[in-house]
C-alpha cells in the first residue's frame, strides 16, 4: 500500500501541477477524473479488477489531500509575507474556492476524527477532497447509501464541533 | 464512552423534534451526563450547521495546458506565442515564412496526451474543419502530413463575442445581428455533417474585414464529424465518464454522463446560452452556482432551474416579446427547442424586421402528447376538428379545379391552397404523433375519429380519379393516418393517388414525396399480403431516395427497414440483417438523428440475430438500443416501454433470466401505468415477468402462477385469441418449469385445442403454439410427451411449409435430439 501510495503520489502531483492551474472560469473537471486518468496511466493497463480500484482509489484520495494540504501550507506560508515571488497568489485561486486556513483546519480535524470513526472519515475525505458523489463512495467502500449518508451527517457534526472548538482555542490565544 | 453509541443516538435523534430528544436522551442517558452532554453538543452543531462548509474543497479545471515550453518551429511555421490551451490542444501564434509570410493560429495537440483516442479525436477536428468554409468561421489552412498532431488556422485576432459587445456597448439589435451570424455559421458546419458541441464565447472572437464586426467560430476541438466520410466512421470519441465541453453552455442531455444523443439541437442550446448572455450579461443556470458543487448536482441543477426572463434581467434593455425566442433556444428537452440554428436565425431576423415569429408555444405538443395518452375525448374532439378540416378542404380544392379558367388564377388559388394545405398537414401531423403515442391496443375506440377520416378519404377519391397537386398532397397526409388506423386498404389506395401524381409531375417534386407514397403503398400492400407488390415498392422507394440530389432521404434507411421487415416475414433473416445494418450505417451518418430511431434500428437488428440464432450478438444489440433510448426517454415514454420488452424477450431467448426479469420489473407496473393495467402490452409484460421468474425458481411457486393465469385470464376477456392464447402458452410453461408436469399438460391440451378452433387445426398460429409447447416439453426433457407431439406437428408442418421452412428444420432438428 506505502509503495503504491508513493507511485499515486507522485503521478498526481505531476498532474495537479500541470492542470490545477490557470483555469478559466466554469471549466471544471473533477480531480476523480484526473484520479482515473492517472489509474488508467498507471495501474489498468490489463488489471482491472475491482481489488484494485477500491485501493487505488483510496490512495488517491490520500494523495490528493496531501496535494490540497501541502499546497493550502504554501499559500498559507506566502500570506504571511513568504515567498511572493516564486508562486503568485492568483495561480492557486482555482484549487481553492475558500481560504486556505479552512482546508488545513479540514485536514487536521479530519486526522482526529480517523481516529475515532475511520470510515466516516474516509467519506468525508472522498467527498470533500476528491469530489466524489456519495453513490460512487457507497459504491467503493462496499457499503448501502443509506450508511454513507449515516456517516456524512455524523462526521459534519463532529468536524464542524471540533473546529468550533479550535477556532475558539486560537482566538482566545490570539486574544 | 463508545464512540458507536453516540454515533448511533445521533443518528436516531437528529431528525427528531427538541422535545422528543430531550425525552429520549433522559430515559437512556440519564446515568451517564457525559455522553449525553456530547450528544447534545453534537445535535446542536447539526442544527445550526454550514453546509458550504463542507462543499467538496476542489473545483479543478479541465487539464489546463502543459507548462512545458513551447516548440520552437513546427512544420513550416515559427511559434511565435501562445494564445490559448484547450482539453487536447495548445493554440499557439505562429508565423509561416516559405512561400509567403503570413501569421496563423496553429493548434498543437498537447504532448503526453497523445493516446489513441485523443490523436484521432483531434483528426476528426481537423477533418472536419477543412471541410468548413464560411466566413463566420475559422478556415483551415494546413496540417500535419504525417498525420495528426498540428493544423494551422487563419488567425483571428478579436476578443470574444461577449467581451466585444460590452467593450464596445453595442444595443440590442447590433448585438442580434452579431449573434445571427454565428448561427449562421454554425449551420454551414451542421449542413457538412458537423457538431460544435462546444460552443460558449471564448470560441466565438470577433474580428474586423474591412470595418465590419465579423464573428468567428473557432476550436471545433471537441466537434465530432457525423458525416458519411470514411475515415471519420466508427470512432467514438466521447468516452463514457468523459463529459466534454463546458458545463454553463452544455444542454441537459449532453450533460448527461454517457450519453451519445447529442444532435444539433444541442449546439442550439449553447447558442440560446449564448444569446441570453449578450442580452443580460450572465448565463441563464451557473455561474457561482455551479462552485463547489458535484457533478450530479450541477446536472441535477441545470436539468430543474428554469431561467428568468432574459428582459427582467437585460442591461441592455432587451424587449419581453423577445424572450420566447431566447427561452425557446435553451428548452431543457431537445424537442422544445429550435430544431437548428437556421430557424433561430430565421427567427431572429424576422424579430428584426418587425414580422410575427414562427415559433408557437414552447410546450404544446408536448403536453398534449401527454394529455391524449390519457384522454380519450380530446383526441376524438381533435380529430373531429380535423376531419372538418379536410372536408373543407376537399370540397373547395375540387371547387377550384373546376371553376377555375385562366391559368393565372389557378396560380394564385394553388398558392392559397398551399397554404391551407400546410396548415392540415400540421394538424396531421401532430394527430399523427397522438396516433403513435396511444396506438396500441386502443385505437379501436376512436371511433368517430376513424369514421371522419375513412370519410373523408373515401369521398377524395370518389370525387377526384384522377390526381391533382391538391388531392395528391392531402392523399399524401392521409395515407399515414388511414394506416395508423388499420384501414390498409384505403391508404393503399391513397398512396396509389399520391404515386400516380408524383409520377406524373417530376418536376414539381421537391422533396421526398414519391418515395414517401411507393414506401407508405408498399407497407399498405405488406399488411394486405401482397408481398411480391410490396418488396418491389420499398426497392423502388430504396432506389429513389439513394438517387435524391440535392437532399438526404430518409426513406434511404426508412424503406430498408421496411424490406427487412418483409424478409423477416418471409424468414429470410440474412437478407433483413443485410438491409437492417446498412439502414443503421445509413441513420449513423446522417446528422440530427433522433436516439429513437436508431435504438429501434438496434432492436430490430437485435431481433434479426435472434432468430438467426446468434443471441450473443443479439442481445447486445438491443442492449445498445435500450441504453441509448433510456438515455433520451422518459419512464412512460411507450417506445421506451415497447423496447424494453423486446430486449427482455432477447435476453430470455438467451437464458439471461436475471437481466430480463430486472427489465420487467420495471416494465410491468410502467406499461400498467401508461395504457392501463388490462391493456394487452401490460399483460404481456406481467406474463413475461412471471415466466422470468418460473426460470429463476421464485417462491412461492402458486404466487407466480396464479399472477400468470389471472393475466391470461384478463387477457381473454380483453384481446383477440392470437394474443390470449399465446400468454396462456408462457403460463403453461411455467407450469413445466416448477415441475407441475400433470398441471401443465392439462393447461396445455386446453390451450392446443382452442387454438385449433381459433386459427384452424393446421392454421400457421395453431401450429406455432404446439411447437412452442413441444420445444418446452423437449427442453424439460419430458420425452414421453415431447415425442409423439413433435412428430404429429412435423407431420402437419410438412403439409403447410416448404422443405427447406426454417421452422419445419427446427423441429426437425429438435425431434433428432430425441433419446
Amino acid at each position: 500500500m506505502n509503495r503504491l501510495l508513493t507511485l499515486v503520489y507522485d503521478e498526481l502531483r505531476g498532474l495537479a501541477n500541470a492542470r490545477l492551474s490557470g483555469l478559466a472560469p466554469g471549466q471544471s473537471l473533477r480531480p476523480t477524473d484526473l484520479v482515473h486518468e492517472a489509474y488508467i496511466k498507471l495501474v489498468a493497463t490489463d488489471d482491472r479488477t475491482w481489488e484494485n480500484r477500491r485501493h487505488f482509489i483510496n490512495a488517491a484520495g490520500m494523495a490528493m489531500r496531501s496535494i490540497l494540504v501541502d499546497r493550502a501550507r504554501a499559500r498559507m506560508t506566502i500570506k504571511r509575507g513568504g515567498d511572493r515571488q516564486r508562486e503568485p497568489l492568483h495561480e492557486d485561486a482555482a484549487v481553492f474556492n475558500r481560504d486556505p486556513s479552512e482546508v488545513i483546519a479540514m485536514h487536521e480535524a479530519l486526522e482526529a476524527f480517523a481516529q475515532e470513526d475511520e470510515r466516516a472519515a474516509q467519506v468525508v475525505s472522498l467527498r470533500i477532497f476528491l469530489g466524489m458523489a456519495e453513490s460512487e463512495i457507497a459504491d467503493l467502500l462496499g457499503v448501502t447509501d443509506r450508511t454513507i449518508q449515516r456517516d456524512w451527517k455524523y462526521a459534519k457534526a463532529w468536524l464542524a464541533t471540533r473546529m468550533k472548538g479550535e477556532a475558539k482555542i486560537s482566538r482566545e490565544m490570539a486574544g | 464512552m463508545p464512540n458507536e453509541c453516540v454515533k448511533e443516538l445521533f443518528a436516531r435523534l437528529e431528525s427528531l423534534s427538541p422535545t422528543e430528544r430531550t425525552a429520549i436522551l433522559i430515559a437512556e442517558l440519564a446515568h451517564d451526563p457525559e455522553t449525553r452532554s456530547r450528544v447534545e453538543e453534537l445535535l446542536a452543531t447539526n442544527d445550526d450547521l454550514d453546509d458550504t462548509a463542507f462543499a467538496p474543497f476542489v473545483d479543478s479545471p479541465v487539464s489546463a495546458a502543459d507548462d512545458g515550453e513551447s516548440p520552437e518551429r513546427v512544420g513550416p511555421y515559427r511559434v511565435v506565442s501562445m494564445l490559448g490551451r484547450g482539453g487536447m490542444a495548445c493554440v499557439f501564434r505562429a508565423v509561416q515564412e516559405q512561400p509567403f509570410h503570413r501569421e496563423v493560429a496553429l493548434k498543437i495537440i498537447r504532448p503526453g496526451l497523445d493516446t489513441r483516442g485523443v490523436l484521432s479525436r483531434f483528426d476528426s477536428a481537423r477533418q472536419a474543419l477543412a471541410r468548413l468554409e464560411h466566413r463566420n468561421i475559422a478556415t483551415v489552412l494546413d496540417a500535419d502530413p504525417f498525420g495528426p498532431s498540428w493544423f494551422s488556422m487563419s488567425l483571428v485576432d478579436g476578443p470574444p463575442v461577449t467581451d466585444y459587445c460590452e467593450e464596445n456597448a453595442l444595443g440590442f439589435r447590433d448585438r442580434l445581428r452579431l449573434f445571427v451570424q454565428i448561427c449562421r455559421g454554425v449551420q454551414h458546419a451542421h449542413t457538412r455533417g458537423v457538431l460544435h458541441r462546444d460552443l460558449k464565447p471564448s470560441n466565438i472572437l470577433v474580428s474586423h474585414e474591412d470595418g465590419e464586426a465579423v464573428p468567428k467560430i473557432i476550436d471545433f476541438g471537441v466537434a465530432k464529424a457525423l458525416g458519411a466520410d470514411a475515415s471519420l466512421g466508427e470512432t467514438k470519441h466521447t468516452l463514457d465518464t468523459q463529459i466534454v465541453g463546458t458545463l454553463e453552455y452544455m444542454s441537459p442531455e449532453q450533460a448527461r454522463v454517457g450519453n451519445p444523443d447529442v444532435d444539433a439541437r444541442s449546439d442550439v442550446y449553447a447558442l440560446g446560452v449564448i444569446l441570453y448572455e449578450l442580452l443580460t450579461g450572465s448565463v441563464p443556470i451557473g455561474g457561482d452556482e455551479f462552485r463547489g458543487l458535484p457533478l450530479d448536482d450541477i446536472q441535477k441543477l441545470i436539468q430543474r432551474t428554469r431561467p428568468a426572463k432574459p428582459s427582467t434581467r437585460s442591461h441592455i434593455g432587451a424587449p419581453e416579446d423577445f424572450d420566447c425566442v431566447v427561452l425557446k433556444s435553451i428548452e431543457k428537452l431537445p424537442d422544445d427547442r429550435y430544431e437548428n440554428p437556421k430557424d433561430l436565425a430565421d427567427d431572429i431576423d424576422r424579430y428584426l424586421q418587425g414580422l410575427p415569429l414562427a415559433i408557437r408555444p414552447p410546450t404544446r405538443m408536448y403536453v398534449l402528447q401527454k394529455f391524449a395518452s390519457r384522454n380519450k375525448t380530446l383526441v376524438a374532439f381533435v380529430g373531429v376538428i380535423f376531419a372538418a378540416l379536410v372536408l373543407g378542404l376537399i370540397g373547395t380544392s375540387i371547387g377550384f379545379y373546376r371553376e377555375s379558367q385562366a391559368m393565372v388564377e389557378v396560380q394564385a388559388r394553388d398558392r392559397e391552397l398551399e397554404r391551407s394545405l400546410t396548415k392540415a398537414q400540421h394538424l396531421n401531423a401532430m394527430l399523427g404523433d397522438i396516433f403513435f403515442g396511444i396506438r396500441p391496443e386502443r385505437s379501436g375506440r376512436d371511433v368517430t375519429l376513424r369514421e371522419a377520416i375513412v370519410e373523408a378519404s373515401q369521398n377524395l377519391l370518389r370525387e377526384s380519379s384522377e390526381p391533382d397537386f391538391a388531392t395528391a398532397s392531402l392523399s399524401r397526409s392521409l395515407m399515414e393516418s388511414l394506416f395508423t388506423l388499420g384501414e390498409f386498404e384505403l391508404s393503399e389506395s391513397m398512396a396509389d393517388h399520391v404515386v400516380r401524381w408524383a409520377e406524373a409531375h417530376p418536376e414539381r417534386i421537391e422533396d421526398d414525396m414519391l418515395e414517401q407514397g411507393l414506401h407508405r403503398r408498399g407497407h399498405a400492400r405488406a399488411r394486405q399480403g401482397q408481398g411480391e407488390l410490396a418488396e418491389q415498392d420499398f426497392l423502388d422507394a430504396i432506389r429513389l431516395a439513394d438517387q435524391a440530389v440535392g437532399r438526404t432521404s430518409s426513406f434511404r434507411h426508412v424503406s430498408r427497414l421496411s424490406l427487412a421487415e418483409w424478409f423477416s416475414a418471409r424468414a429470410r433473416y440474412d437478407l433483413a440483417l443485410e438491409h437492417q445494418l446498412k439502414a443503421l450505417e445509413l441513420v449513423q451518418e446522417l446528422p440530427g438523428t433522433a436516439a429513437a430511431n436508431e435504438a429501434f434500428i438496434y432492436s430490430e437488428i437485435g431481433r434479426t440475430h435472434s432468430q438467426l440464432g446468434d443471441r450473443v450478438a443479439a442481445l447486445e444489440f438491443a442492449d445498445e438500443g435500450l441504453r441509448l433510448l433510456e438515455s433520451v426517454g422518459s419512464p412512460d415514454d411507450l417506445k421506451l416501454l415497447s423496447m424494453q420488452r423486446t430486449v427482455a424477450l432477447i435476453a430470455m431467448d438467451a437464458a439471461d433470466y436475471e437481466r430480463a426479469a430486472e427489465i420487467l420489473e420495471a416494465n410491468a407496473p410502467d406499461t400498467g401505468e401508461a395504457l392501463g393495467p388490462e391493456s394487452v402490452a401490460a399483460l404481456y409484460s406481467t406474463i413475461l415477468l412471471g415466466s422470468c421468474r418460473a426460470r429463476l425458481g421464485v417462491e412461492p411457486a402458486d404466487d407466480v402462477l396464479d399472477e400468470m393465469l389471472q393475466a391470461a385470464d384478463t387477457a381473454d376477456r380483453v384481446s383477440p385469441p392470437n394474443m390470449s392464447l399465446f400468454l396462456r402458452a408462457y403460463a403453461v410453461n411455467a407450469m413445466f418449469t416448477y415441475g407441475r408436469v400433470d398441471q401443465a399438460l392439462v393447461a396445455m391440451d386446453e390451450v392446443v385445442s382452442r387454438g385449433a378452433e381459433a386459427f384452424g387445426p393446421t392454421g400457421d398460429q395453431a401450429l406455432q403454439l404446439r411447437a412452442m409447447f413441444a420445444t418446452e416439453l423437449a427442453n424439460a426433457k419430458l420425452w414421453e410427451h415431447a415425442t409423439p407431439k413433435l412428430d404429429s406437428l412435423i407431420a402437419d408442418l410438412k403439409e403447410t411449409r416448404s422443405e427447406d421452412d426454417p421452422f419445419l428444420a427446427r423441429m426437425v432438428g429438435l425431434r433428432a435430439s430425441a433419446p
